[in-house]
């Protein structure tokens, strides 16, 4: 397992470095143009050029590539905002930390709600409740996050006042953003967790477990859950990839200076450097959820789990664990 | 199952009991609780709590769209308000009597055509304990032209190498030749010299800690969130008496928001209301607040792209256009109740301003003048390139729909700012454009209104390649008597209105929301200056 972590962790800098090399080409020849941007209107053929040089635009394109690569290799320098000049690292870092607790806030709550309300309608499926949450998540799954957004600050932060507008200084501020941010994520996951646990549910060796006499909460819990866990680990480790990403829309909405705002800022004003930077970092991220995802199944799954074990450690298992029975 | 339902239940009773205290906390935020980010929100938390320390430390807070930096003269310059707080201003216009005044120095006057004397007052410091000399006002305004920044376009015919200090207080500015604009008209404010050499352009320091002259420092700077002003125990001005503390910027990535906040009273002064805002306050009583609409000394005008396309070269296709256009509705269509209509291609407001009257729409005489040239149903082709956002898009489909009336074919393309301004830039990459810029802060000079349509503006698409245009133009530029310079530009905009070079629209309005607790509108109106939001330091 181990060595499969590593691997894992060793693929993610090629992995990297194409998403760089593609996304540095991509915004290299996008029209628009950053040096102009920069200086706004009004400047001289000479200023535009000082400036060009200054922000080593005037290299060629696989110059540019190679500083940008050894800057953050050597010192984690995704360079300085063309517009602001403020450092895209420090930037980030001071982002970073707001919307992923937004978004792992989000997934949470998304979590707590969707798995047990996808439960319920699985288990009761025709009744009145299988009705409830159908209709529920399929009106969070039409609603946009942004409408959704606005219609919670009319309710809660006009008519009722009980919440801020904008802001994160105090625990109140959080509860919209998260809940907005999280309302697409339930109806998905509520969905997935029904559909999941009715496949499961109707196997064989769930029948047998009730025929054995087991208590329903413990089939349910150690039979039913564990087996539907795969698909809907799936969905979460979905939503996971997109913490980092943020949704610009709700971090506008509610004036919040994350990660989301920061890369849309980026893409308005040409700003490679924002754009490359973020980039960068959401495709690491995913990388990485990715396997904290593959290693979610391994846990819950020991089938996954002994695909990963080395050939020695199968042997050993496989002798340890010879069927006797079950129970 | 069963142990689901309790979990549900007790989370059910756990969400009833907060919401309820959430009910009964009463914590609608006093003016300053609204700034957020994670990290500690400064020294705005004792506003609103205790009296006695809220009657000593006077806190107000402003809702802005647009944080910028403190770095005067670049593409992200803060709002004007917080920069005439941080920095003196070498000029300003004094509102009641329209005069060019300054309370920073002691006189200024042409010795010649070519030559203006200013004299610094004695006694002035910087933030940083540095005292004001005239190397610094020499600084002051030659830095724009030797960084390159857009706003040194304004000093034109500047002689950078031939300016000098006199003594410690006296600056001598050169000019190569008659600069009519003179140096003035727009805000020039006073930078300390060795601060701004030791640090660079290029600096943070210009967000977080600038070094001016004026009456208040930056306490906190956020990006994207907010910035705080506070009031300087060492200002050089002791006949000055403010009695707000800090002032407290807070950036809203969207206007609806500011606007939710403005109504809930978190907000004392907001900029930038949108039109929808506004119209919805005119419309309905119950919304308690104060707003203020205040002249921009802009007109939005729409340009013909002379260099790009020939289409415009003939004067039946213009004057169709002026005529079959109804200008007043595009105006209504961009700025809805904030605009009046333009009546020339200078602001009302500008002393150099002549009314010269508008185009009557009569789309009939416009499709008869067409018919009369020789053009038929589709032969006028334009292509337009305008920015993504709401009012370029009115204009240009307004625009559109009265052009295909005349039978004028009108192709339309928006693109962001980064692309679109590329096709402003690029030879044929637009057949017109649309164009408002602001006459000077000061004193309403045209120069910075319609320098685009020189020879030397960047757009293309703005030049107006019309010999006896240019001609009166330039003639102004280089006459520095007043008087002259009014009857130049009387005739230019005269000229323009009657060979229809320029298709002028609205001036329009920027809306500022005020707390109606904290202050009147007559207030407001009293302390902003010529449309420049300079009203901080008066409203202090």
């Amino acid at each position: 397992m181990a060595r499969y972590i590593l691997k894992r962790l060793l693929w993610i800098i090629p992995v990297m470095l194409g998403v760089l090399l593609i996304v540095f080409t991509i915004s290299y020849l996008a029209p628009g143009d950053p040096v102009r941007t920069a200086l706004g209107s009004g400047y001289t053929e000479e200023r535009y050029l000082e400036k060009q040089i200054e922000l080593g635009l005037d290299k060629p394109f696989w110059v540019q590539l190679w500083n940008y690569i050894v800057g953050i290799v050597t010192r984690f320098d995704f360079g300085k905002s063309y517009v602001t000049n403020i450092s895209v690292s420090s930037e980030i870092m001071h982002r970073l930390p707001i919307t992923i607790g937004i978004g792992l806030l989000g997934v949470i709550l998304t979590m707590i709600i969707g798995i047990p309300f996808g439960m319920v309608s699985a288990l009761k499926q025709y009744s009145i409740y299988d009705y409830s949450v159908t209709v529920l998540s399929l009106l969070c799954a039409a609603i946009p996050n942004f409408v959704a957004a606005l219609l919670l600050i009319l309710l809660f932060c006009v008519n009722l006042n009980w919440l801020p507008v904008t802001g994160l200084d105090t625990w109140k501020s959080w509860i919209l953003p998260v809940i907005s941010n999280s309302i697409a994520g339930v109806a998905v996951v509520t969905r997935m967790s029904r559909t999941s646990i009715l496949e499961v549910v109707r196997q064989d060796y769930i029948r047998t477990a009730r025929a054995k006499g087991i208590e329903e909460r413990r089939v349910i819990r150690k039979h039913v859950l564990t087996n539907a866990l795969i698909p809907i680990i799936t969905v979460v480790g979905g939503q996971m990839c997109t913490i980092v990403a943020g949704s610009i829309i709700i971090e506008t909405i509610f004036s919040i200076p994350g990660l989301g705002m920061y890369l849309y800022s980026g893409i308005s004003n040409r700003d490679y450097p924002i754009i490359n930077g973020c980039v960068l970092l959401i495709a690491f991220f995913v990388c990485v959820m990715n396997l904290l995802t593959d290693l979610a199944y391994a846990a819950v799954d020991p089938r996954i789990k002994a695909q990963y074990q080395t050939k020695k450690k199968k042997a050993v298992h496989l002798a340890e664990n010879a069927p006797i029975g079950e129970d | 199952m069963n142990k689901l339902r309790k979990i549900l239940s007790i989370l059910l009773i756990v969400l009833m009991f907060a919401s309820i205290a959430a009910c009964g906390s009463n914590d609608t935020g006093d003016s300053t609780s609204t700034s957020g980010s994670a990290n500690e929100a400064g020294s705005e938390s004792d506003g609103g709590t205790d009296a006695a320390e809220e009657s000593d430390y006077v806190v107000r807070t402003v809702g802005t769209t647009s944080l910028g930096c403190f770095l005067v003269g670049s593409a992200v310059t803060a709002n004007g308000a917080a920069c005439t707080a941080v920095f003196d201003s070498l000029w300003t216009l004094d509102g009641s009597t329209g005069e060019v005044t300054s309370n920073t120095l002691e006189n200024w006057y042409y010795e010649d055509d070519c030559t203006l004397v200013c004299t610094l007052k004695d006694g002035i410091y910087f933030s940083n304990g540095e005292k004001a000399t005239s190397e610094d006002v020499l600084f002051s305004i030659t830095n724009y032209i030797e960084r390159g920044a857009p706003i040194g376009d304004m000093y034109g015919a500047l002689n950078v190498e031939e300016s000098y200090c006199e003594d410690e207080f006296t600056c001598v500015f050169k000019f190569d030749e008659p600069w009519g604009p003179g140096i003035y008209n727009w805000a020039s404010y006073l930078f300390c010299k060795s601060w701004c050499e030791e640090v660079g352009w290029d600096s943070t320091d210009w967000y977080d800690c600038p070094v001016g002259s004026g009456p208040y420092e930056v306490g906190e700077f956020v990006t994207d969130d907010h910035f705080t002003l506070i009031l300087r125990d060492d200002y050089w001005d002791d006949s000055a008496d403010f009695t707000v503390g800090e002032w407290e910027f807070l950036y809203y990535g969207d206007a609806s928001t500011m606007a939710i906040e403005f109504e809930q009273g978190k907000l004392d002064i907001v900029s930038g209301l949108t039109t929808t805002d506004f119209d919805r306050y005119l419309a309905d009583d119950s919304i308690d607040v104060g707003t203020l609409l205040v002249q921009m000394n802009d007109v939005l005008f729409l340009t013909f792209g002379f260099e790009n396309t020939d289409v415009f070269d003939d004067v039946a296709v213009r004057e169709a256009i002026a005529k079959g256009v109804d200008w007043a509705a595009i105006g209504d269509m961009a700025y809805s109740s904030v605009q009046t209509v333009a009546t020339s291609i200078l602001p009302s407001t500008s002393p150099y301003y002549l009314d010269v009257g508008t185009y009557e729409y009569d789309p009939d005489a416009a499709k008869q003048v067409l018919a009369d040239a020789g053009y038929s149903d589709g032969d006028i082709v334009i292509n337009i390139t305008a920015i993504d956002s709401t009012m370029y898009k009115s204009v240009c489909e307004g625009f559109q729909y009265y052009a295909n009336q005349l039978g004028i074919t009108v192709n339309l393309e928006f693109a962001d700012t980064a692309t679109a301004m590329v096709a402003w830039l690029t030879p044929g990459g637009t057949d017109m454009g649309i164009q408002s810029n602001p006459t000077g802060d000061i004193s309403g000079e045209p120069h910075s209104c319609l320098m685009q349509m020189a020879m030397t503006g960047a757009f293309l698409a703005t030049h107006v390649l019309d010999d006896e245009y240019q001609a009166l133009y330039t003639e102004a530029m280089a006459t520095v008597d007043t008087d002259e310079r009014i009857e130049l530009f009387h005739e230019l905009q005269q000229y323009v209105h009657d060979n229809y070079l320029i298709m002028p629209i609205c001036e329009y309005y920027t809306v500022y929301g005020l707390n109606p607790s904290v202050y009147t509108e007559e207030e407001m109106d009293n302390a902003v200056v010529a449309g420049t939001k300079m009203y901080l330091t008066a409203l202090s």
